[in-house]
């Protein structure tokens, strides 16, 4: 069963060889960021490497997250690239009804708390939940569709549901899948938060450029590196640079 | 999310990911989805094949299971209701998984109302109650590739994950499975064991299991 991680396990003894995999485990599968300290593979920089290149066999990296005067915690993400490529497969990509429904708890949950100064601006995760109700409306989806939305988007971990409390409205937040963001994630949902939120903001006008002119070059790269593979018959395929 | 998915990613994607590994990252993003048996299956994949398909899982190192979180006292992915979710799975078991000697996988298709009616006698309280809170189940535990439930012809069958169980430790769940309550239709005889999942869906549901809801209202009975 785990002939794929054998190559990058082999030269470790049995204990090592433990370390690594609980703190692949922990990673790929704890709700939260966990502990540096707790694992010596996570600890240890050496280990670590190998951590991040078992998950870069599955087009994952790790992913620190910030310190807030305690040690350094690790979750593990997609790598910028895969996530990237995956966007572009439709089949990966969730239908628009979860979409419009995360949509309106980003907004709701995050940028609205965000604008009031009541949230930090690098949290995408809050205590404010969006009503059921606030969602009926906004999203004119019929009920039974908004739930089967919701029912797939806490599954997969994207929306946590709070449970109404003696004066709090219950309702729906962020979920723990928004641990997993890389830097270039992070800013990416940022920006498209800005152009959800205030499309006809000068912000929004700013990404807008700078997203045009970045996929300009970017195609005028690729157009470069393919002549330039044309004339060396191709490159071997092989892995790609690892992440900070 | 078990759906039937297109065919995997164009090799024409603008990446420069090498396509083995953005093939894994894809069965991990899909959870356990499916292809065709004749359609080649990306190396470095866990495969769970039921003859017809081929369901991908992504491999876990060395046997380790997201169990180990528990030796590190780590919450693992909230589940809403972890132990009902359990206990339906347990129901579907108990109706998919009839010869207990053999692997859980692939199982038998078995009608939806027979894992209702198996996790109602498991529950106390208001029987209608728990079908309706399990039916909602049921559909969380296809979403996660647990239980593969067909709502059209209402069947469910054992999901590509159990597959992955290893023999080794379906000891005390094949014990477990043997306490709960049988499924409505009386199981076989022993000795006669080959002979009842076909003749109890050969009769109804000739070829396409297109029959909406007659099994539930059988069960609910």
């Amino acid at each position: 069963m785990s002939e794929l991680f054998e190559p990058l396990l082999r030269s470790y003894d049995e204990k090592r060889r433990a370390e690594l995999v609980a703190a692949y485990m922990a990673v790929e599968h704890a709700a939260e960021p966990v502990p540096e300290v707790r694992f010596p593979a996570l600890r240890e920089p050496a280990l670590r490497r190998t951590v991040e290149e078992m998950l870069a066999l599955s087009g994952r990296t790790l992913v620190r997250t910030a310190v807030k005067g305690g040690s350094p915690r690790w979750t593990s993400a997609y790598r910028d690239d895969v996530a990237e490529a995956l966007a572009a497969d439709p089949a990966c990509v969730p239908p628009p009804d979860e979409r419009a429904v995360l949509t309106l708890i980003l907004i709701h949950s995050v940028a609205i708390p965000r604008a009031t100064g009541l949230l930090p601006d690098d949290s995408w995760l809050s205590p404010y939940p969006t009503p059921l109700e606030e969602l009926r409306r906004r999203s004119q989806l019929p009920i039974g569709e908004l739930e089967a939305a919701l029912r797939r988007l806490r599954l997969a971990g994207l929306v946590s549901q709070v449970k109404a409390g003696p004066d709090e409205q219950g309702g729906f937040v962020p979920g723990p899948q928004f641990h997993r963001l890389t830097e270039a994630a992070r800013r990416r949902l940022q920006e498209e938060l800005i152009l959800a939120a205030g499309p006809g903001s000068p912000l929004a006008a700013t990404i807008r450029a700078r997203r045009h002119s970045r996929a300009r070059a970017a195609s005028q790269q690729a157009a470069a590196q393919q002549s330039g593979a044309q004339q060396s018959g191709g490159a071997e395929p092989t892995h790609q640079g690892e992440n900070e | 999310m078990s759906a039937p998915v297109p065919a995997p990613v164009p090799s024409s994607a603008p990446s420069s990911v090498p396509a083995e590994v953005l093939a894994r990252a894809r069965a991990r993003l899909l959870g356990a989805h499916s292809i065709a048996v004749s359609d080649p299956a990306p190396p470095g994949l866990v495969t769970a094949s039921d003859g017809s398909r081929v369901w991908l899982l992504s491999p876990w190192p060395d046997g380790a299971t997201p169990a180990v979180l528990e030796e590190y006292d780590i919450a693992p992915m909230p589940l809403d209701r972890p132990g009902q979710a359990r206990r339906v799975l347990a129901a579907a078991l108990r109706c998919c998984w009839p010869r207990l000697d053999e692997a859980p996988w692939p199982g038998e298709r078995v009608p939806v109302g027979d894992v209702l009616e198996v996790y109602a006698r498991m529950s106390r309280g208001d029987p209608e109650l728990a079908r309706r809170w399990a039916t909602g189940e049921l559909r969380r535990l296809h979403d996660t590739g647990w239980l593969l439930l067909d709502e059209e012809a209402a069947t469910v069958r054992p999901g590509p994950r159990i597959a992955l169980w290893p023999e080794d430790s379906l000891g005390s769940l094949r014990d477990l499975i043997r306490r709960l309550p049988r499924p409505p239709e009386p199981l076989p005889r022993v000795d006669e064991q080959a002979a009842p999942a076909d003749e109890r869906r050969e009769p109804d549901v000739p070829h396409e299991p297109q029959e909406q809801g007659g099994p539930v209202e059988d069960a609910g009975e």
